[in-house]
């Protein structure tokens, strides 16, 4: 709870900043924030079950893995913004406050222990969210992005609220332990009512991770927003809603598969066909990282589906492997945008004659979204197919397989366009910024070199 | 240790030939590469032929999946470490004469490339193994990708997602696998200890040979290689076919032939009659080519496909026959693919009927070819003809008929080698042809030393044999204990 405390003050102490003119603090400020609360969560880290507020939250290792992982790259994001915002830019201030905010939504949404705190939860995540989508005020698409996200992302607050309901009409309570409760004791003979509540739910979560039949919003808010802020929706916001609903499922039916295993493999496979085939067709850089980000929740559902005990740990990973790489990809294009003005994927011909750190991170970055060893996004597949062949799910794991040979296709065309020479202009990377992106770089392949350092956090 | 230094020399050269200044990149590679070869000579020299896998380590690494980091050395082993450790300063030798742009990248990432060909030749854990097999495609993709000619990008986008494809469904296996020992582990002791029910056998044997038919690779599956071997860079191409495509061939030995036996049994036939066909259909698209870069393209098809039926055999003539040759065809790849290096620099592409009448200026260069040429078609005397001789023998006593169809491949070897041969070498020199300069200094040096092996090869060939024959013991009672032990339950 103190990390929340101090991360809301943090983002409130920004937007004054703001007023009295000092922008510059900004950032400093809210990357301490983030440093100081994840300083707590991995010093609570292992210390057992942190029950607040009536135990509407609880903070539990669950909670704090997911939320080391969200931080950290909330953190990357921020440091990204740095580059990305000019000085002269409005409400710089308030934009951080906002990145905040939502990040304050996130930890939430993953330590729910009542389902009212969970829709709170989503709505801190969502809101702020709606207002970063459109910040570039002055650009059709963001404002596009903005009323997308927006209508789509209330639709989808409904389906969560009528869920809720339902559950509350059969189970009579909110409280995730007394609804656990109701869903053991019944499990023979569910009330339909209850599963219906249970499906609602999962088709909210399946609109925040992006996952077919609700990705339609996807690719344009991706577009359309500013591209941290799509970075931002793509890693962090990807992570607390998976966090959400696994929690969700942990919490409630898992040990009623009948009820829910048959629809999220269902969906996981749909995911990934069609998050890698439209993927295969985009020219433009940011949409085709918007349906990787689809195939990617595609691979997660997956390990969703084959839910046993390692199954959390492996989530996590996948994500934050994902999300690493994800965020070096957009850390690199949103600097070949900001200085050549191109963002499709042929406009990066000619980035290695002009800048090798730029092409080689963005290298890493495809291969290991591609899942090629030793980077951390091949032992996140490994991981997920053997949990999920362990379990029998033989199907879908050919299907993630036959998947993942796609993805690598158009990461390769990625990786292939800016090694090959043509013309471009010059590209400038800031001392500064060849840090981050060395950093983030080498997380990733620490990631994937040394994944029991990760993985020990967290299970 | 030393099996360790064997991965990690030529990766950490690698990257140090990445910053170090471009122009001493080609000293530093060759540096890395001499060392690697007093490495390899170093641990041959302590090597006991006469026992199992030596010099391993054991150290467990991601708990969470149950995988150790194990490698060791077994005589098979050995034998490719040496290869690849012989053949990467020829390589590199072999380009002193050129200048490739970006060279430090160029040499650093052939130096990471033999990095992870020593460990898939090393790996005693499944999944380690996956990982160098995977590696070892990222620089060899990058290769061609940079330095190759014609169409590269789409050559090179066909040849990593078809090798790909392949390895993809191995890694499903793989993880099959490692699912049926207690705890998870992925470790060749449990690998080989697996019980894997006859009916499953054969998807298995499927996923595993899939990746290899494409990485040797086997017809139907050779549709990639031409291009890529044609496109590539000269170096490039020497180290796919010199020792990249060794490790699909290495690992039917140490991976399917012992752990799926029953499978082996069912379906040998199947891949022999495919290799057998591959035998004689590259050497038929060989004859016809005007390109003399594909056609040793094609002709190194024939050899592998050779390889393989005789290794599919399971028995020990199969398998000591593969040895010598893969060994052989190694050595010779290199020297044909560098003689078509040497021409390419005075002609600047590779069709045959622009040459003609090249003896007449060099004769050196054109005895060292025929050499290597007369080597190709196993020739006794010259490294292959042992090599050859029980590759055939072992698929005769599999089935006459089958070592008729790749015996008359391997005749017509002979045919469009010597037809080749005599249309770029011999008659009137005409064009270009008339101002080729004799091989010299670095060219003329390569040449002899792949001479020089080819006939110390072609007199010793005990020198492999005695190396692999008790590894080669172990793998073949492995098979036959378990098929046995099949029949018996």
């Amino acid at each position: 709870m103190t990390s929340v405390i101090i991360l809301a003050s943090a983002g409130i102490i920004s937007m004054f900043v703001g007023i009295f003119n000092a922008k510059r603090l900004a950032l400093p400020l809210v990357l301490l924030a983030c440093l100081a609360a994840l300083g707590i969560v991995m010093f609570r880290y292992n210390g057992g079950y942190d029950g607040l507020l009536n135990n509407m939250l609880v903070f539990d290792d669950y909670s704090h893995g997911f939320n080391i992982v969200m931080i950290l790259l909330t953190m990357g994001v921020l440091t990204i913004s740095r580059y990305y915002y000019k000085d002269n830019i409005e409400h710089l201030s308030d934009i951080y406050a906002l990145f905040i905010f939502s990040l304050i939504g996130a930890i939430l949404s993953v330590s729910f222990q009542n389902l009212i705190m969970l829709f709170i939860g989503i709505e801190i995540l969502s809101i702020p969210l709606y207002i970063l989508a459109t910040s570039n005020r002055r650009n059709l698409f963001s404002n596009e992005a903005g009323l997308k996200y927006f209508l789509m992302g209330s639709f989808a607050s409904c389906f969560l609220l009528l869920g809720i309901t339902f559950i509350y009409g059969t189970a009579y309570s909110f409280d995730m332990n007394a609804i656990g409760r109701f869903a053991a004791d019944n499990a023979t003979a569910l009330p339909p009512m209850f599963v219906v509540g249970c499906v609602l739910i999962l088709g909210a979560f399946i609109f925040k991770i992006s996952a077919v039949p609700f990705h339609f919003w996807a690719p344009d808010v991706y577009q359309g927003s500013p591209t941290v802020i799509t970075s931002f929706m793509a890693t962090v916001v990807k992570t607390a809603g998976f966090g959400a609903l696994l929690r969700f499922l942990n919490l409630t039916i898992i040990n009623n598969p009948g009820v829910w295993q048959e629809i999220v493999q269902v969906i996981a496979i749909l995911t990934l066909v069609v998050g890698n085939i439209l993927a295969l067709y985009q020219q433009n850089l940011k949409r085709m990282l918007a349906y990787s980000g689809i195939a990617n929740a595609g691979y997660v559902l997956v390990a969703v589906a084959s839910a046993g005990e390692p199954t959390t740990g492996f989530v996590l990973y996948y994500l934050a492997s994902y999300g690493v790489a994800s965020l070096l990809a957009f850390a690199v294009y949103t600097i070949v945008k900001d200085q050549t003005g191109t963002d499709t994927i042929e406009g990066l011909k000619g980035l290695f004659a002009q800048n090798k750190l730029l092409t080689i991170t963005l290298a890493l970055a495809m291969l290991s979204l591609s899942g090629i060893p030793p980077l951390a996004g091949f032992f996140g597949k490994y991981a997920i197919f053997a949990n999920a062949l362990s379990t029998g799910m033989v199907w879908p794991v050919i299907i993630a397989v036959l998947g993942s040979l796609v993805g690598v296709y158009y990461y390769l065309r990625v990786m292939a366009v800016s090694f090959s020479g043509g013309e471009m202009n010059k590209v400038h990377v800031s001392p500064g910024y060849a840090f981050v992106l060395l950093l983030t770089a080498a997380i990733l392949v620490a990631l994937g070199v040394m994944p029991d350092l990760f993985t020990e956090l967290i299970a | 240790m030393l099996t360790l230094l064997l991965i990690l020399l030529p990766i950490i050269s690698g990257l140090i030939v990445f910053v170090a200044p471009r122009s001493a990149s080609k000293q530093i590679a060759m540096i890395s590469a001499l060392l690697s070869l007093a490495l390899g000579i170093g641990v041959y020299a302590q090597f006991d032929a006469s026992i199992g896998t030596q010099f391993a380590i054991d150290v467990p690494w991601i708990d969470m999946l149950g995988m150790r980091f194990h490698i060791g050395i077994d005589g098979i082993s050995m034998l490719m470490i040496m290869l690849s450790n012989i053949l990467m300063p020829l390589i590199i030798l072999s380009t002193s004469k050129d200048n490739y742009e970006n060279s430090a990248l160029l040499y650093g990432l052939m130096l990471i490339m033999q990095g992870a060909m020593n460990g898939v030749f090393v790996a005693l854990d499944m999944f380690l193994y996956y990982i160098f097999w995977e590696l070892a495609l990222v620089p060899a993709y990058f290769l061609v990708l940079w330095w190759g000619h014609g169409n590269a990008r789409k050559i090179t986008f066909k040849f990593f997602i078809y090798t790909l494809f392949g390895s993809l469904f191995m890694l499903v296996a793989i993880i099959w696998l490692s699912l049926q020992s207690n705890d998870p582990s992925t470790d060749i002791s449990s690998i080989y200890n697996v019980v894997i029910p006859e009916n499953v056998q054969g998807y298995i044997f499927f996923a595993f040979m899939l990746a290899y038919a494409i990485k040797i690779p086997v017809f139907p599956f050779h549709t990639w290689q031409p291009d890529t071997y044609t496109s590539a860079p000269s170096p490039a191409t020497m180290l796919l076919s010199g020792v990249m495509l060794k490790m699909g061939i290495y690992s039917i030995i140490r991976w399917v032939i012992p752990v799926m036996p029953a499978a082996v049994e069912e379906y040998q036939t199947t891949i022999i009659v495919l290799a057998s066909i591959g035998v004689l259909y590259a050497s038929a698209i060989a004859w016809v080519q005007k390109d003399l870069k594909t056609l040793f393209a094609y002709s190194s098809i024939a050899h592998v496909g050779l390889i393989t039926a005789g290794i599919l055999t399971a028995s020990a003539s199969g398998l000591q026959g593969g040895m010598i040759q893969m060994v052989a065809h190694g050595i010779n790849a290199v020297g044909l693919f560098f003689v078509c290096q040497i021409l390419f620099r005075a002609y600047g592409n590779h069709t045959i009927s622009n040459m003609g009448g090249i003896r007449n200026n060099a004769p050196l260069f054109a005895g060292l070819f025929l050499v290597v040429m007369l080597a190709s078609v196993a020739l006794p005397l010259t490294n292959a003809f042992p090599g050859e001789f029980l590759l055939l023998n072992s698929v005769y006593q599999f089935n006459p008929w089958l070592c008729l169809l790749a015996g008359s491949g391997v005749i017509l070897g002979a045919v469009y080698m010597f037809n080749a041969y005599k249309n770029v070498m011999l008659g009137e020199a005409e064009g270009r042809s008339k101002s080729f300069v004799e091989i010299s200094g670095a060219d003329k040096l390569t040449l002899v030393i792949i001479a020089g092996l080819i006939f110390a090869l072609g007199l010793f060939p005990q020198t492999i044999t005695g190396l692999t024959e008790h590894s080669v013991h172990d793998i073949i009672m492995q098979y036959q204990s378990k098929i046995s032990g099949t029949i018996l339950r």
